[in-house]
């Protein structure tokens, strides 16, 4: 019995522990990060003290011993925040990373040993701890993040001018509250000198910000910085102090009594827990009501013009554009719910990162931006194993040593950046080094001994070209990539992977001063705002997203637009001369025709213009596969220039032209629509 | 004694021959005229288009063109057979559905080794029906994507 | 007098809705724009108090379209209009001058208020 109770709380112990440790471990990086937050200490204090108790109660000394210690420094550190240096930080992980392997033992169930390595940990905390905090602050400064030093400071520096610390509060103004933030920002960096701002870095800051207030050295008076507040502010709520009143408390006690009140606010939010096929369910309905959605807008069209007396079709034509609207919300709150955002794996990477770079001898500052971007929760998860990859060749192969650093005149800490954020239908996640970069040259000599191209073929590629070069299988092996100073390991995985999930891969590099590799992701968007084309008696769906113009061609214009360039024809369109496409050739279904309308598109800046037959309109299509048997991979294979289908408001189905698709298979097929000059 | 065990095969007429399926694998039958038939551009031969099926898309092939068969033109009588196999959809053109035969297991034969029109490898049997010689088709080679090269070079 | 707005966005109905709005309010619609160029066009010809502007468009996106006003006439006085998620968008307009903005869906008061506070700005 009593073996069986034991296993019990030795199963919830672990459990318990592995919580603890996470959490222990996020706030020892935010540490590193932002210095002494008082929450962030009190945190860490409660987890290492829970961990210390039932360690205690079952008997597992080390590690009672080890986070009492833990609770000692961490307890110095919240009266005197100013203490906090690298060798505590260092600590701390040397202590998590033990605590990590005792676990372990637990679990194991390997006795205890006698451990140097926790003795010499314990010693080093006993020194900290015995020594006498140097700084102190006072209260007050700490409720407003300002230390002691900075306050005086600021008094010094600006007997002239005004300091104020001002306080927003955002009530009515639930969505995109960082915008509105940044608009502040905005305004009073005309009025005055902003000092600090929390949350830090407010300008780079996305999404929910109920709260957020800037220090802001001034010539103005209150009432000229209130008047300018106003400006962007509507219904809001702001307080204005004054230095005094930050050295009063005043301040202090406000900004601390509202951030409780958020955070209360944020705790209580509801929810509950949907099987994600339920959502893709949900997912398929809505889009069938897209779909009858666009037929009866297209019907309305019809009613408009005949029944302009009809009462009923004029109710019918006032009813549409509303189940339009309603359809067009309801398909982005199902989209939303299954939305994550980035920041859940971002979490992931300062562990990671840290322990790249101590096996290499890196000294690496990872940065974050646009956390809150959101992406599909299912896009999400196949994207962090590449990243992994990408992180890990940043820090091995392009950041360089400190001293390589230095010797170049560059900082000796690298910097490596993960950044995302939204453009148009796509989202980008960036993997961004201050490292030696990619020499083009080198790859191009690399690519010619792998017989990847042929010499010719290498001196009319660009650098650009050349970088994506990386990408391709059997580029590189893991002995190549050291000499090379560059990338590559598995560089191609990382692209099929990416490519799985409809994305895309961009590298760009300098070398000497970094590399950057976007990992460019379709949003899932389901639905989309697409172009209707009509060809030879077929519908074509392209993307708005990819097209940049329209051009009628008729006989009068049509000289004028097409040229004929060594055989091929040509567009120019503002200043780029783009390749021709004639959609009817291209497709293999019969003569040209002369007139018609040019499609701009383009994408990563390779541009096109498509020629067809007719324009038929924008409308939102439902984005389907070609099914289980067309496809790369699939029985019946790729189908080129066709990236997919979708239902026309008649029930046929139409197909989505992949400008993309179209671009490459041009490029590599480019004789099937090479085009003798017509000579008209 | 234990009863002959029948199946039900769903004949129909392809280039003057008549064929069978197993009405299991059968999801239904359209009328060509019903639906329109969506081209696909730069897809083999033998794929005559898509449609849509509730909603999802899927392909038609014309068995006609796959066998290399005399091509009969379409007309009212045209069908589309939407076929199933472990969830994957596909629609056979076909001149014209016949009947609904039952067939003892036994009356289907090996299939010849030189049987000369259509390609083995898409049919599990000849069945014997009164007079009549039905060639049984096997939908999961058809759709098998596991038989990718003896169709690429059918399809060629 | 009754300001006069011009409302830039590729969505009829999105036009219709605002359009209703703001003249129950008073204001008078002056031009309505289906794209980025057409905004510019009837901004110059027109010469707006305040102009709502949607950043998703065709041939010339808002953010293009509000920099070149603001560079025909540096006092205009343009409000974005955005879908969600469209931050770095509204950076970037902020930045190059742009009044404010507004977050589609949006509730009639809130639209009024905005406007309202740009022209008194």
């Amino acid at each position: 019995m009593e073996n069986i109770d034991f296993e019990k709380f030795k199963k919830l112990f672990l459990q318990e522990a592995d919580e603890q440790l996470e959490i222990m471990e996020k706030a020892v990086m935010q540490l590193e990060e932002n210095g002494g937050e008082r929450e962030i200490i009190d945190e860490f204090f409660r987890m290492a003290h829970s961990l210390k108790g039932s360690a205690g109660s079952m008997g597992y000394t080390p590690i009672a011993n080890l986070t009492h210690e833990m609770e000692n420094v961490l307890d110095k550190l919240r009266n005197s925040p100013g203490i906090l240096s690298d060798d505590i930080i260092d600590l701390l992980f040397i202590s998590l990373d033990t605590l990590k392997h005792l676990r372990e033992n637990v679990e194991k169930g390997l006795p205890e040993t006698e451990n140097p390595e926790i003795d010499h940990l314990l010693q080093r905390f006993g020194e900290i701890t015995s020594k006498d905090s140097e700084k102190k602050e006072t209260d007050i400064d700490k409720k407003i993040y300002l230390t002691s030093q900075e306050l005086k400071n600021l008094k010094e520096k600006n007997q002239e001018k005004n300091v104020f610390f001002i306080c927003f509060e955002l009530i009515h103004q639930k969505e995109m509250q960082s915008m509105v933030a940044f608009l502040v920002l905005n305004n009073l960096k005309d009025e005055g000198e902003i000092i600090k701002t929390y949350p830090p870095h407010l300008d780079e800051v996305e999404g929910d910000l109920p709260f957020f207030s800037m220090l802001i050295c001034t010539e103005k008076q209150t009432d000229e910085i209130s008047r300018v507040i106003g400006q962007s502010l509507e219904n809001e709520e702001f307080k204005i102090y004054t230095l005094e009143d930050i050295e009063n408390g005043k301040s202090g006690e406000y900004f601390q009594e509202v951030k409780e009140s958020f955070s209360q606010r944020g705790e209580s939010r509801e929810s509950i827990r949907v099987d994600i096929e339920k959502v893709d369910q949900l997912m398929k309905l809505v889009g069938e009501l897209v779909i009858d959605k666009e037929r009866l807008l297209e019907i309305s069209k019809g009613i408009k013009a005949n029944s302009r007396d009809n009462l009923e079709a004029q109710a019918l034509l006032q009813t549409i554009p509303h189940v339009d609207f309603i359809a067009t919300e309801l398909h982005e709150s199902v989209m939303d719910i299954r939305m994550y955002p980035v920041g859940s794996i971002f979490k992931r990477f300062p562990r990671l990162v840290r322990d790249i770079s101590r096996q290499t001898g890196k000294d690496v500052k990872l940065k974050f931006s646009g956390e809150d971007t959101e992406l599909d929760r299912t896009i999400l998860q196949e994207v962090f194993d590449p990243l992994v990859h990408l992180v890990r060749n940043a820090i091995d192969h392009g950041i360089e040593t400190p001293d390589r650093r230095e010797k170049e005149g560059k900082p000796s800490q690298g910097l490596l950046a993960l950044n995302a954020w939204q453009e148009e239908n796509n989202i980008i996640i960036e993997v961004k080094d201050d490292g030696a970069g990619v020499d083009p040259e080198k790859i191009k000599s690399r690519a010619l001994e792998k017989g990847l191209i042929t010499a010719k073929e290498g001196e009319e590629m660009d650098s650009e070209s050349l970088l994506e070069l990386i990408l391709e299988p059997g580029f590189s092996t893991s002995e190549t990539v050291n000499d090379l100073s560059g990338r590559g390991v598995g560089m191609d995985v990382v692209r099929t992977n990416i490519e799985k999930l409809d994305g895309e891969v961009e590298i760009t590099s300098q070398p000497g001063e970094g590399t950057s590799i976007k990992i460019v992701l379709p949003l899932t968007l389901a639905i989309v705002q697409a172009l209707m084309v009509r060809e030879k008696g077929n519908d074509y769906a392209i993307p708005l997203s990819a097209i940049f113009e329209t051009i009628l061609v008729n006989k009068n214009n049509r000289r004028e637009v097409i040229k004929t360039v060594k055989s091929r024809e040509v567009v120019t369109w503002r200043e780029q001369v783009i390749p021709l496409i004639r959609l009817g050739e291209f497709f293999q279904l019969g003569n040209s025709h002369e007139e018609g309308f040019l499609i701009i598109g383009g994408v990563k800046g390779r541009m096109v213009a498509i020629m067809v037959e007719g324009v038929i309109g924008e409308q939102e299509i439902v984005v389907k596969s070609l099914g289980d048997f067309m496809g790369k991979d699939k029985l019946f294979g790729e189908i080129p220039g066709i990236s997919g289908a979708t239902i026309k408001g008649n029930g046929e189905v139409a197909l989505i032209l992949d400008i993309q698709g179209i671009l490459k298979s041009f490029k590599k097929g480019g004789d099937s629509v090479e085009r003798q000059s017509t000579g008209c | 004694m234990a009863k002959n065990q029948q199946i039900q095969l769903v004949t129909f007429q392809l280039s003057g021959e008549e064929y069978g399926v197993d009405i299991l694998r059968i999801h239904e039958i359209k009328r060509l005229k019903e639906i329109g038939i969506t081209h696909v551009p730069r897809a083999p031969e033998f794929v005559e288009g898509v449609i849509n099926l509730r909603g999802d898309v899927i392909p038609v092939i014309d068995l006609g063109k796959r066998f290399d068969l005399e091509n009969k033109k379409v007309d009212k009588e045209t069908r589309i057979i939407v076929v199933k196999q472990e969830d994957k959809f596909i629609g056979l053109l076909v001149d014209r559905v016949n009947e609904v035969l039952n067939v003892d297991k036994e009356a289907i034969d090996e299939p010849p080794r030189e049987i000369s029109q259509v390609n083995s490898f898409f049919i599990s049997g000849i069945a014997r029906y009164n007079e009549r010689l039905v060639i049984v088709l096997d939908i999961g080679n058809i759709l098998s994507p596991r038989e990718n090269e003896e169709l690429a070079k059918i399809a060629r | 007098m009754s300001a006069k707005v011009l409302v830039v966005d590729d969505a009829s109905f999105m036009r219709l809705n605002l359009k209703n709005i703001l003249e129950s309010e008073g204001f008078e619609i002056i031009g309505e724009g289906t794209n980025g160029q057409e905004a510019v066009q009837l901004y110059q010809a027109e010469k707006p108090d305040v102009v709502t502007m949607d950043i998703t468009m065709p041939e010339m996106d808002g953010l293009a379209a509000m920099e070149e006003i603001m560079e025909m006439d540096p006092q205009a006085k343009v409000i974005m209009v955005s879908a969600m998620g469209q931050e770095t968008y509204i950076k970037k307009a902020i930045m190059s001058g742009a009044k404010n903005f507004i977050v589609k869906p949006f509730k009639k008061e809130k639209i009024i208020e905005t406007l309202n506070k740009v022209l008194a700005s």
